[in-house]
């Protein structure tokens, strides 16, 4: 089997326009399928890092320790290693942490703090104080006075009778709010009335607020202070105890008065979409034992939020893959049944060529090479332009959604084309006999319905699929490809049954228009009836159309507004940016797609609607007729096609709403109502206004051509 | 009824018609015959403003077509000249009786005088019983006389045949010829039919015969 190369250099001159545009959609659709996977994925991680610190104090753990417990009825005594004790706690806690947490938690923050102590000097009442101890906070200037300090002289001893004196320091801001200052004495009192004298040691102010230990306990920094409507003011201030006040502070309040609690905050990146389910696990099983005595220590109770905030987030980045899957699956599908009309075309204009050569004797396999040499070539070019602008782009590339736009475009003009000019050359495909002529005829019908049934049953099993299983996004794309493809096989499906109705209704027009007295509703609608009949740029119409309206009505309900709880948390940036970008990209695409079929449908019918006109024109039709002929040809198509891909594309939105639970990532209690943007109905606009350019043009062509040339072309 | 005078015309660099002049008087038949290539065709489409001449004029009923605009050539073809092609021309999704009622709905001929026309026009065709059938289930001979009925439509003065039946078998063939001279006689056109055929030859009234382009025999037949 040799290959002629003139022949496909010549083929290849002559058809470039065919072939370039099959270029472009194979650029276009690699570019998306092979950005998008990677892309999703990036920003699936970042999305957890960024819920993560978007919940902020949601997202940390602490664990709560009954500070040094006393054995009841022994004598309270002063105790010099406490804060050696607390920090024991911090250790003890950090030892129930399995490797997994270890690894997610930074250093735990330990502070003690005394409950609820009115201030009682001064005698206003509602300031309330709470004795802190955060360990040495580094960066603490002491800008009057020195840091909390005990009397050398005590040691271990009992305590004697109360008011125990503790010495404390104050933040420039309680020492405003409270107006005291180094060197005050003053009185407190806890809830059962016991009192605690305070000395305040000395005004200090953080070098760095944004430090761990002020986020642990801002009080210490920042009181808290509240008017309410009779304009009586409260506040809440803590003051701060030091390793050597500590002990104090202790004997101080009564004995059960004061706390431990240890805070662990996951530190930046430690979290990733992969080790998101098995952090979830390790919280579970750690609050599991929560509050449960250890062999050597107190027991210690950890409460978290981390787990929610995860789960959210997973559930959230679980919805946004399975709406890229399925905008994906669209664009495939779509992209696939470009493909096949562009093969469709080529094979319009090389018919007569090809079915010479097989008449002169070429072998149907060496004709496929010949043509797959070209195709190959094609796909490559553009596939690897493509697959070089993602890598550029977005240093990364995954082909898996590429190969079947690949495959189709490799594979796809030389069979189409082959198969053409074999059925052109086969004897049996025209028989003489009038009966034989029938049961091809039956034959050629039956394998269409099966065809389409196929479609059809394929439809209907992926929409099952998806309403029961939902899209596993965790179980790599061939598990999901099936449920993934429903929106789109539904759309084809839309198509086929369209494909069914429309010719015959046309048809049927046929009558009424016969009953009017003018030719051109007579010859319109005989026309239209005709390209109407043309499978795959109706299926194209209404598939593109229908997705479009999908991709472009999910993506202004996922991203629209609604009801929002106050602790709602939606799906925000990179990823939710990404989904929107999508959503967009792929809904523009489609739209090209539709006047695309469009276009070359109008393109593969323009020298059958030409012979006719020019028939018609010996006649005595005119030019400006034949452009209504022509409007009243593709019209119908267009507007059935754009209308019908409308009200599917609405109906899938409608049910992708549920179905791909789209609450989740606006963090909703119920589904939200279908938003339906102006913009959907663009594609029913550009599909019209094509229509009327294609018209327009191929009048101005018939005006400038010879009539006698076309008849005897 | 029809003047050639001098119609000259060539595709690039070759010469089609070479000054071409002849006259058909209104009521006969005109048999243009030659080999293929010789400029029948090309001349046919002068006649009736498909095509236009480099030099010289084409006169119908007294109109200059080669002086007539777009709009004016369609009127010309609607109203007084017919054509009957080799490959029939019929518009496939159409029934016969459809077919045939083109060139009426153009006049905007009212629905029941169109109707009957075409009946009358299948009846003198001899297809009355397939008025509703396509032209995919019509034989060639059939789907040729449907072509006749619809050129005989709009009742033109101009019935311009080209190899008229180039694609049918020889009985097929002289069917059409015979309906040809029927019509011309019974609807009082004018005919100028294109042919290699000898049975069409002797059905004419005259013979023109065009060699490379220009005139060779012209003559009057007995018949």
């Amino acid at each position: 089997m040799s290959l002629h190369r003139p022949s496909m250099r010549g083929r290849a001159r002559a058809d470039r326009g065919p072939l370039l545009l099959t270029a472009l959609v194979v650029f276009v659709a690699v570019l998306i399928t092979a950005a998008v996977p990677p892309l999703i994925d990036r920003r699936a991680d970042r999305a957890v890092a960024e819920a993560v610190s978007a919940a902020g104090d949601a997202a940390g753990m602490t664990a709560q320790v009954p500070f040094d417990a006393e054995t009841p009825g022994y004598p309270r005594v002063r105790r010099p290693n406490s804060a050696t004790v607390a920090d024991g706690y911090a250790g003890s806690a950090q030892q129930l942490l399995n490797p997994t947490l270890r690894s997610v938690f930074g250093p735990p923050v330990v502070s003690v703090s005394s409950s609820d102590l009115e201030l009682r000097t001064g005698g206003l009442p509602g300031r309330t104080l709470r004795l802190v101890y955060v360990g040495e906070p580094a960066s603490l200037t002491w800008t009057d006075g020195s840091p909390p300090a005990q009397d050398p002289s005590r040691g271990e001893e009992r305590a004697g009778p109360a008011p125990w004196p503790v010495s404390v320091g104050l933040s420039e801001a309680a020492s405003e709010v409270l107006g005291l200052s180094t060197g005050d004495r003053v009185r407190t009192e806890d809830r059962e009335g016991g009192r605690v004298e305070l000395r305040i040691s000395g005004i200090y102010r953080a070098q760095n607020p944004s430090d761990q230990v002020w986020k642990v306990q801002p009080q210490l920094l920042e009181p808290a202070v509240f008017t309410d409507t009779r304009g009586i003011t409260t506040s809440f201030t803590s003051v701060l105890l030091s390793a050597d006040s500590l002990p104090d502070g202790r004997l101080a309040t009564a004995p059960t008065d004061m706390d431990v609690t240890i805070e662990f905050r996951p530190t930046a990146g430690s979290i990733s979409r992969d080790n998101a389910p098995v952090v979830i696990d390790s919280l579970v099983e750690l609050g599991a034992g929560s509050g449960v005595a250890q062999d050597e220590g107190p027991a210690i109770d950890f409460n978290t939020r981390l787990s929610g905030v995860l789960e959210r987030i997973l559930d959230q980045i679980a919805v946004a893959t399975a709406l890229a899957i399925v905008l994906l699956g669209a664009v495939l599908v779509a992209v696939g049944l470009a493909l096949a009309l562009t093969a469709d075309l080529l094979t319009r204009r090389r018919g007569g060529v090809l079915t010479g050569l097989r008449r002169r004797g070429a072998s149907l396999p060496g004709l496929w090479a010949e043509l797959a040499v070209e195709s190959v070539l094609v796909t490559l070019l553009a596939g690897g332009a493509a697959a070089l602008v993602v890598r550029l782009l977005i240093d990364e590339l995954s082909l898996a959604w590429s190969l079947p736009v690949l495959f189709v475009a490799v594979v796809g003009p030389p069979t189409v084309a082959v198969l053409a000019a074999a059925r052109a050359t086969n004897h049996r495909a025209a028989p003489a006999n009038r009966s034989a002529r029938r049961t091809l005829a039956v034959t050629r019908q039956l394998r269409r319905i099966t065809t389409e049934v196929a479609v059809l049953l394929a439809a209907v099993g992926a929409y099952t699929a998806l309403s029961q299983r939902g899209i596993a996004t965790n179980n790599g794309a061939a598990a999901s490809l099936l449920p993934a493809l429903a929106p789109s096989l539904v759309a084809v499906s839309g198509g086929i049954l369209l494909l069914r109705i429309l010719p015959p209704a046309l048809t049927g027009f046929l009558r009424p228009a016969g009953r009017l007295r003018g030719s051109l509703p007579l010859l319109a609608a005989s026309r239209a009836g005709a390209t109407a009949g043309r499978v795959l740029p109706l299926v194209l119409i209404v598939t593109s159309c229908a997705l479009a309206v999908f991709a472009l009505s999910v993506r202004a309900t996922a991203s629209g507004s609604g009801p929002v709880a106050p602790d709602a948390r939606p799906l925000a940036g990179a990823l939710a940016d990404g989904l929107r970008d999508l959503a967009l990209v792929a809904g523009l695409l489609l739209m090209a797609l539709a006047v695309l079929a469009l276009v070359i449908g109008a393109l593969g019918s323009a020298p059958e609607r030409g012979e006719t006109a020019a028939r018609l024109r010996t006649l005595g039709l005119t030019v400006a007729d034949t452009r209504w002929i022509c409007l009243g040809e593709l019209l119908p198509v267009a507007l059935a096609g754009g209308l019908v891909g409308w009200m599917l594309g609405r109906v899938l939105a409608s049910r992708a709403v549920g179905l791909l639970s789209l609450r989740v990532l606006n963090d909703l209690p119920a589904d939200p109502a279908l938003v339906v943007p102006v913009i959907t109905y663009v594609p029913v606009v550009l599909l019209i206004v094509t229509v009327v350019l294609v018209a327009a043009v191929e009048s101005s062509l018939r005006r400038r051509e010879r009539l006698g040339q076309v008849l005897r072309a | 009824m029809l003047s050639i005078r001098g119609v000259s015309r060539s595709y690039g660099s070759s010469q089609v018609l070479h000054d071409v002049s002849f006259d058909v008087a209104a009521g006969t038949l005109v048999a243009l015959v030659g080999r293929s290539g010789s400029g029948k065709t090309t001349l046919l489409n002068m006649v009736g403003g498909l095509d236009r001449p480099d030099a010289g004029t084409v006169l119908v009923d007294g109109a200059d077509v080669t002086a007539l605009d777009e709009a004016g050539r369609s009127r010309l073809r609607r109203d007084k000249v017919s054509y009957v092609f080799q490959t029939f021309g019929l518009v496939p999704v159409l029934s016969a009786a459809e077919n045939v009622g083109i060139p009426l709905r153009m006049r905007h001929t009212p629905r029941e005088e169109r109707e009957k026309r075409v009946a009358r026009l299948l009846d003198l065709v001899g297809l009355a019983g397939h008025a509703r059938q396509r032209p995919d289930e019509l034989s060639g001979g059939q789907q040729q006389r449907v072509a006749i009925a619809r050129a005989l439509a709009s009742s033109p003065r101009l019935l311009v045949a080209d190899e008229p039946t180039g694609q049918l078998d020889a009985e097929t063939g002289l069917s059409v010829m015979a309906l040809l001279r029927g019509v011309v006689e019974s609807e009082g056109v004018t005919a100028l039919v294109s042919t290699h055929d000898p049975v069409m030859m002797r059905l004419a009234d005259r013979i023109v015969r065009i060699s490379d382009g220009r005139v060779t025999h012209d003559e009057e037949t007995a018949g």
